[in-house]
């Protein structure tokens, strides 16, 4: 099965061919799996959301006309799974004060562990999270973020300004207790 | 102290290559998905066609009934009834006025009249108690003549001239008539009390001209150019209401059908074992009965649906059919077939005559028949959803059809004839309960009527999913001559 070709691979895939499907999730699952874990809330719900993604994949194989590299593809898929989830979802915690847009917020270069970084991530409230992601990790800009969650551009810039004053300052702590526990 | 970072890079580097294996699990539960819908999809599309169908079928009984009512009320008889009832009142006013003309006639006819006012009276009198009458021969007159001309209009329209220029030269005779009927009049009146009138009126056969009078003298009112034109409009309203009518007419159509139906297959196979594969088949001719409504979307598509029952078979030609006395017979039962197990007869076994040349060495208790047939039928209700394309719209119609059917399996058999008579070897037990077909053929009607016309319709369906377990090349379709009357609503 690995001398297919991609090409090939995606043509089975289009023609519903179970085997080559199988073979598409081995090559994409991790990839697609670590977009998943960045935009869920937890473990559990980013495997149902790789779960979703692939049957969509799989359900609009035919429509991927190959403009475009496939991966891309794939990876916005997943990405628009997750959205569909938390999109709707509301921000409860809605800040009223004047977010000061501080560019520069810097924090200390340790050596903090990806898994740490994960947690903290998906600890963010929903939409925090999505843009937060959207922004600095998949790199979209604010007036794609603004139409891909139907919110103004504005929104968007307070609500990403929001997600790294949070996560600095739980960074910030988390770094003060371990620093007293090393003590 | 380490160095200062921008946030956004500490996570961008982190996660630049970050990628995570998921549990197995989650291919498990994708491909169970994956698994489950596939084998959903087959069905329910067709389920949704038979939805779609079912929907056709109450929208259709709706429809029906919907148009029914509505043609109790809109019938044009009756809508030219309640035109002129609004025309009345403009007639009752002209009436007046041209039942003022006469008296001025008669003031000019009959200058030496004594009693003028006795002889007004009585007219109006006369003229109040005739109103009824007047009105309902007017309305009879009209409506009739207007109904009448359904069928031509435009002759309509001369046949109303006509009749005024019959009733203008009738207006002289008419001006002498009134004169006389003035004259007797006032002769009845100064003999009897104006109270009397009505008493006046029956014992006077004059009164009857009376009525007579004022209605030639509505008559000559109609033919004033306010009339002609009411009666135009009340023409041209007959036109609308006609074409309103005949695209309501042509929407539905109901149409009772049958049909001789011939089953075949394309290329070699058996939907019954692959000992059969190249055996000769002979095809049966059956019948399909049913109904069949449609509606037009437009001048030009029309969505039909409905319900047939259709029976099928086929022989397969040169069969050894055996009856063992043994329990059991050496040759295993046909693959695709649920043997018969209230048989009265010990173990049939069915072959191949091929085959049984290549195993005669087998010892056989009895052998019953030799170079038979098996016969296989099977009966479905077929329920199509076809679309029909016209591409010729006069007394000979000319459509295209195309569409699909489902079909839901009621019964199936496998005979044979040997021993005595037919025997019953089995069920086939490949065939689907739910099946479908891709049709497509040619409509020729012929118009009897506005209302009914005679259709046939040569079908080609392609059974698709049919049987499960075929072998070879087994490919059925089947062809139908479909006769029957259509009804349009």
């Amino acid at each position: 099965m690995l001398n297919l070709s991609l090409n090939q691979l995606i043509e089975n895939c289009k023609i519903n061919d179970t085997k080559a499907q199988g073979e598409l999730y081995k090559l994409y699952a991790s990839k697609l799996f670590s977009i998943c874990l960045q935009y869920s809330r937890n473990y559990a719900e980013a495997e149902d959301n790789l779960q979703d993604a692939f049957l969509t994949i799989f359900d609009k194989i035919k429509q991927y006309k190959g403009k475009g590299s496939f991966e891309g593809w794939i990876k916005r898929v997943t990405v628009n799974t997750a959205l569909q989830r938390y999109r709707g979802e509301k921000v409860f915690d809605i800040v009223n004060d004047p977010i000061s847009e501080e560019v520069d917020i810097e924090i200390e270069n340790d050596n903090i562990s990806l898994k740490y970084l994960l947690q903290i991530i998906q600890d963010l409230p929903d939409r925090y999270r999505l843009v937060f992601n959207l922004y600095v990790l998949d790199g979209y800009s604010h007036k794609d973020i603004s139409e891909m969650l139907n919110i103004t551009v504005g929104t968007s810039k307070s609500n990403l300004a929001r997600a790294r004053q949070i996560l600095k300052k739980t960074i910030e702590n988390y770094r003060e207790q371990q620093h007293l526990q090393s003590l | 102290m380490s160095d200062k970072k921008h946030i956004d890079r500490v996570f961008q580097e982190a996660f630049k290559d970050f990628e995570e294996v998921p549990n197995d699990a989650v291919w498990g539960q994708i491909e169970a998905k994956l698994k489950e819908k596939k084998k959903r999809r087959v069905i329910p599309v067709w389920w949704r066609y038979g939805g779609v169908a079912a929907l056709l079928l109450i929208l259709l009984s709706i429809g029906i009934s919907y148009f029914n009512n509505n043609a109790s009320v809109e019938s044009p008889i009756q809508v030219v009834e309640s035109d002129e009832g609004v025309d009345s009142g403009e007639n009752n006013n002209a009436t007046t006025n041209s039942i003022n003309d006469p008296f001025e006639n008669k003031e000019a006819i009959s200058n030496t009249n004594s009693s003028e006012e006795d002889g007004l009276k009585n007219t109006s009198n006369s003229e109040e108690n005739t109103t009824a009458k007047k009105e309902t021969l007017f309305n009879n007159n009209p409506s009739s003549s207007v109904a009448s001309t359904y069928p031509n209009e435009e002759n309509n329209g001369n046949s109303v001239k006509e009749n005024n220029l019959q009733e203008q030269k009738n207006t002289n005779e008419t001006s002498a008539q009134i004169a006389s009927n003035s004259e007797e009049n006032i002769n009845s009146s100064s003999n009897a009390n104006n109270s009397l009138i009505d008493e006046d009126k029956i014992k006077n056969p004059n009164s009857k001209d009376a009525i007579a009078d004022s209605v030639i003298e509505e008559k000559i009112a109609l033919s004033n150019d306010e009339n002609q034109r009411t009666i135009e409009e009340a023409i041209e309203e007959s036109k609308n209401i006609d074409d309103v009518e005949k695209e309501k007419l042509s929407r539905w159509r109901v149409a009772p059908n049958a049909a001789p139906v011939f089953f075949n297959t394309m290329g070699q196979g058996s939907s019954i074992d692959p000992q059969f594969d190249k055996n000769s088949k002979s095809t049966e001719t059956n019948m399909s009965y049913g109904v069949i409504a449609s509606y037009a979307i437009n001048d030009k598509l029309r969505v039909r649906s409905g319900l047939n029952k259709v029976n099928l078979g086929y022989s397969t030609n040169d069969v050894v059919v055996l009856q063992s006395l043994s329990n059991r017979s050496s040759i295993s039962f046909l693959s695709n077939v649920k043997p018969e197990l209230s048989n009265s007869s010990s173990d049939i076994s069915v072959l191949s005559s091929q085959n049984f040349a290549n195993k005669s060495s087998t010892s056989f208790a009895t052998t019953t028949g030799i170079n038979t047939s098996i016969n296989q039928s099977f009966s479905f209700i077929e329920v199509p959803l076809e679309i029909e394309y016209t591409l010729l719209d006069k007394k000979i119609g000319f459509n295209v059809i195309g569409g699909f059917s489902s079909f839901f399996l009621s019964d199936s058999e496998l005979t044979s004839n040997f021993g005595s008579g037919e025997t019953s070897i089995g069920e086939a037990n490949n065939i689907n309960d739910i099946s479908y077909s891709a049709n497509f053929g040619l409509g020729l009607s012929y118009q009897f009527s506005k209302k009914i016309n005679l259709n046939i319709e040569p079908m080609f369906k392609y059974q698709i999913n049919t049987f499960e377990n075929t072998s070879g090349d087994f490919k059925p379709y089947f062809i139908g001559v479909y006769t029957g009357f259509g009804i349009k609503f």
